[in-house]
């Protein structure tokens, strides 16, 4: 049996309540796998089993959970120990006794006194058969052109002795996600998916004549990725933290917009937003852009189709010439939204299936732009270079 | 509940002449904007591919030995902008950006790739509290017939 132990999640500094599941993708994305075919449920006694020659065999029996592929003859790495005393040891299973009721089963081992055994059961003691070709793969999902999960590559790894692997999809994650501007801007907030958006995973165990199930993908396991790169000496590691919002008013560090300016410039009637991270965070609750300008904040509902993503956040636009600076945050209510989170928040039903965005709602057309454009400014743009 | 920092944003109403409209991807994953104005130098930056000789079977009727197999064109613009020392701390991450697009029309949105070129820039002194900032971008190249 696989399982994953340790997925790229972490605290956020300055918030004691909240985790971040957003990774840069230029940076290791690793998760840790267990492998632990049999635990041990406990050690019993002695067996004396007969041999040809008619002299006895000690074997010492465990009783374990489950008895599932392993058979006489197999060669298995008998593992127990906290980090500090581990000890691994190869083992010849010599005789298997299925009990059909209560659930487990027992396996024996000419143990030859190697083991400290009394102690195996504080030890948490598991079994891994040695499988010839054995590996872990991993199908990684994400979120590539569109909302929905698609297959975007697979790595296999192989476990130490010990059964550990470390899986990174770096790689993975960061050769489907191209850099191009995607935003069409005509909505308020707007998911671009090149810029951020959705992964999971799932895995199997292969080895020589068995190929096993996957785990199971689940919406409530997604993770989030950030086409992005955190740089030397940051606390957050290659999470994304500082730039996670949180619901949490005693948050010290707010999260921050995805943007290296300290004071951004929108030059009027030019193509302009802020992206921020509309974090998972936020399922449910209803965020809301407020411009506060000479003292006065403007309260505007973002659309929720984006959440889970990297969103493009626009002004409202159309300021008057003597506005010249504005205060931009998001804000959310500790209500629940309106809107139906279940199938607005970026996660999806079923893998696979592209879900319905709501309609789509327009702040400016392209013919407000154009007609600002042409009121206020001879062009926005130079002259085509003449070939 | 304020779940972000407070982001103040500048607004500019200023009319430029030969406006170039910068939009580049910052480190952070995050897009970024500038407007270039007032003055760029145009240039361009040619190279041949390959050259080869031709041989003359006829001194007569011979034209010459300039023969290339293709020639390489890239347009390039110089921007110049004179900016306050925490703009040019924004404007600066263009140099190292995996992405930068120049807005080439408004009606519909379209941007192009351009490329800054590289090398060593001098930004500001310390002392100073605004500086002139200048840099070349690099157009699509010119497609031209060859051989």
């Amino acid at each position: 049996m696989i399982s994953i132990i340790n997925k790229p999640i972490t605290k956020i500094t300055g918030d004691t309540s909240n985790t971040s599941k957003w990774v840069g993708i230029h940076q290791p994305v690793e998760f840790e796998v267990k492998r632990k075919d049999y635990n041990i449920l406990s050690k019993g006694g002695v067996y004396n089993q007969p041999q040809n020659d008619g002299t006895t065999l000690a074997l010492t029996w465990f009783r374990v959970s489950d008895i599932g592929e392993i058979k006489v003859g197999d060669i298995i790495n008998f593992l127990c120990g906290p980090d500090e005393k581990k000890r691994s040891f190869t083992l010849t299973v010599a005789k298997i006794n299925l009990v059909s009721t209560g659930n487990y089963s027992f396996i024996f081992f000419d143990l030859n006194n190697v083991i400290d055994a009394d102690k195996i059961t504080a030890y948490k003691a598991y079994v891994n058969v040695q499988r010839k070709g054995y590996f872990i793969e991993t199908f990684v999902y994400q979120s590539i052109k569109n909302a929905s999960l698609e297959l975007a590559g697979v790595v296999r790894s192989k476990t130490d002795v010990w059964g550990n692997a470390k899986i990174n999809i770096q790689k993975v994650l960061s050769s489907n996600i191209t850099n191009e501007n995607q935003s069409s801007y005509l909505k308020r907030n707007q998911p671009v998916y090149n810029q951020g958006g959705i992964y999971n995973i799932k895995i199997r165990e292969i080895y020589d004549g068995y190929i096993g199930d996957f785990t199971t993908l689940l919406n409530t396991d997604n993770l989030y990725f950030v086409n992005g790169s955190k740089q030397l000496q940051d606390p957050n590691n290659f999470n994304f933290g500082e730039f996670v919002p949180t619901l949490n008013d005693s948050r010290t560090n707010k999260a921050k917009f995805l943007s290296v300016f300290d004071k951004p410039t929108y030059f009027n009637n030019y193509p302009f937003d802020v992206s921020f991270i509309y974090s998972d965070n936020l399922l449910n609750k209803q965020v809301a852009r407020v411009e506060t300008i000479n003292g006065t904040p403007t309260n505007t509902n973002l659309l929720t189709n984006g959440r889970g993503f990297v969103n493009r956040l626009k002004l409202a636009g159309g300021y008057a010439s003597s506005v010249k600076t504005i205060d931009l945050h998001l804000d959310a209510s500790n209500s629940a939204t309106t809107q139906n989170p279940s199938t607005g928040n970026g996660t999806l039903s079923t893998v696979g299936t592209v879900f319905n965005p709501y309609a789509e709602t327009i702040e400016h057309s392209i013919s407000d732009l154009n007609q600002w454009a042409s009121v206020y400014q001879p062009s926005l743009v130079p002259n085509k270079y003449t070939y | 509940m304020r779940v972000t920092e407070i982001k103040q944003i500048k607004v500019s109403h200023e009319c430029y002449d030969n406006p170039i409209y910068l939009s580049w991807l910052n480190v952070y994953g995050g897009r970024e904007y500038w407007l270039f104005g007032k003055v760029q130098d145009k240039g361009l930056n040619t190279y041949v591919n390959d050259t080869f000789e031709p041989i003359v079977t006829n001194n007569t009727t011979a034209r010459g030995y300039f023969e290339e197999s293709s020639r390489n064109a890239t347009p390039t613009i110089t921007l110049y902008a004179n900016l306050d020392i925490e703009d040019i701390e924004g404007v600066k991450t263009i140099l190292y950006s995996a992405n930068v697009e120049m807005l080439v029309n408004d009606n519909p949105i379209t941007w192009q790739n351009v490329r800054p070129q590289v090398g060593s820039f001098k930004l500001y002194a310390t002392n100073q509290t605004s500086a002139t900032m200048s840099f070349t971008i690099e157009l699509p190249k010119v497609n031209i017939q060859g051989q």
